[in-house]
């Protein structure tokens, strides 16, 4: 084979796959929205996910500040999470396996299971420790799928984070029904959070200051400007707190990229967009 | 829409279908590289208001998308695989007289390490020449040679060896 030759294969193996569906208006509403997979624990992550589902609560916490530290709980030790209908001796096995499958085990220590749920491929599990985040799904073929994040779990920008979100079947070539999955953190205000993906909703309870969800969708349906998907904390007098949609415009989500955060000892948190000198800062709010 | 997102409409418009065909040829399945070409097109809009600072969008875009990639390969275990996204099958209308050289070349740049497959894809359908590629991908233009000879002989080494006739262990009778 000559170099010619891997050309015209390249050329042949592109030629042979699917046309893409949607036009560059479907790539701008997604670039509005961001992606599909996201996680708010990693620095790129933090800046999509601000652009995608969910403003995380920067109207809620009010003026920004320079000097925070008025904004912060007093951190508590907070009880182990204790998650219904699990035992401890399951929910040790859990982390066992899946600290195993994620990085062989070196994240188990200060690992512990937060939440679990049902899902249409098997029981999900959702793990955190102080520097890591684990989604685990038990599938129902018996295996165990892995996946995660590694970053300091302790600070929240708003009181949601989404940590992870995917939308299964619900995307070009897939034709649906399918499932819109998230899971994230939320802060101990936080009493439910409804999930909308396109006309399929869904209000689940905080358990341990996380959320986890799998939203059935009826049909195909492409995230977009107008059938998008929101995750919205709510009180528990069902007060919403966040006080303003996701973000439609390119300006609104440039800005709410730039925002930044900041803990009470003035570590700013990672974000896509530097803070600008001078700028200032919001106060992160503590997980637990 | 402002008139800088008419301007990045125009050039996804324009420059898509070969980015998510790069996508393709890295990643080895249609969904990651819509997954891919997405994050790359994303990483562009969010800079496209400062685009006047860089160099080349084209290049840009290209080495976000394929660092993106790197990343990803890096970290096996943070891609799920979920049962409702099965690799890819070949299309009803792919049956073409190349097919089997098309599946076993396929077959061939998915077990090739992610490095190397990047630098024949950036080499040979970007039409990178030895410096562009190792800006790419962060690397030295002689890494760049060696890994791009190796890959050219990994291919040219398993086309060349004999398919199999059949999945019958033992062979037929």
């Amino acid at each position: 084979m000559t170099e010619q030759d891997l050309r015209d294969a390249f050329d042949r193996m592109v030629a042979a796959g699917p046309a893409p569906t949607g036009g560059p208006a479907d790539v701008l509403a997604a670039a509005r929205r961001s992606r599909r997979r996201r996680s708010l624990l990693t620095v790129a992550g933090a800046a999509v996910a601000a652009a995608a589902v969910l403003v995380a609560g920067s109207a809620l916490l009010g003026p920004s500040s320079a000097a925070p530290t008025a904004g912060h709980p007093t951190p508590t030790a907070p009880a182990p999470p204790t998650v219904p209908g699990i035992s401890p001796t399951q929910a040790k096995r859990i982390v066992e396996l899946c600290a195993a499958g994620y990085d062989g085990g070196e994240s188990a220590p200060g690992l512990q299971l937060y939440n679990a749920i049902k899902s249409p491929w098997g029981m999900r599990y959702l793990l955190y420790g102080p520097k890591t985040y684990i989604s685990c799904l038990h599938a129902t073929e018996g295996d165990w799928r892995v996946h995660g994040e590694n970053g300091p779990t302790q600070w929240l920008r708003g009181p949601i984070s989404v940590d992870w979100s995917i939308a299964d079947g619900l995307v070009p070539y897939d034709k649906g029904p399918g499932v819109y999955s998230a899971e994230g953190r939320v802060a101990s205000s936080v009493a439910t959070i409804r999930v909308r993906y396109g006309s399929a909703r869904v209000t689940v309870p905080a358990v341990n200051g996380t959320f986890e969800v799998s939203l059935s969708v009826p049909g195909p349906e492409i995230v977009t400007g107008s059938r998008s998907s929101s995750i919205e904390p709510y009180d528990a007098s069902g007060h919403p707190l966040i006080s303003k949609p996701a973000p439609t415009s390119g300006a609104d989500q440039y800005e709410e990229l730039r925002t930044c955060w900041v803990t009470p000892d003035g570590t700013v948190l990672p974000t896509m967009v530097p803070p600008a000198p001078g700028q200032k800062c919001k106060p992160a709010i503590r997980w637990r | 829409m402002e008139d800088w997102e008419r301007d990045f409409a125009a050039y996804v418009e324009g420059r898509r279908i070969a980015l998510r065909g790069t996508a393709y040829l890295l990643c080895g399945d249609w969904h990651s590289a819509d997954d891919l070409t997405q994050t790359a097109l994303t990483r562009l809009y969010l800079v496209w208001r400062r685009i006047d600072r860089i160099r080349s969008i084209d290049a840009y875009v290209r080495q976000v998308l394929v660092r993106a990639y790197l990343d990803e390969r890096r970290r096996p275990w943070r891609r799920e695989r979920s049962a409702a996204n099965p690799p890819d099958a070949p299309a009803a209308g792919d049956l073409s007289a190349g097919v089997d050289d098309r599946l076993s070349l396929e077959a061939m740049l998915r077990r090739l390490p992610p490095r190397q497959r990047a630098v024949l894809v950036l080499r040979y359908w970007c039409d990178l020449d030895v410096r562009a590629t190792a800006e790419v991908l962060g690397i030295s233009e002689g890494t760049v040679k060696s890994a791009s000879a190796r890959g050219l002989a990994a291919v040219r080494e398993a086309l060349q060896a004999p398919q199999p006739q059949s999945n019958q262990i033992g062979g037929e009778q």
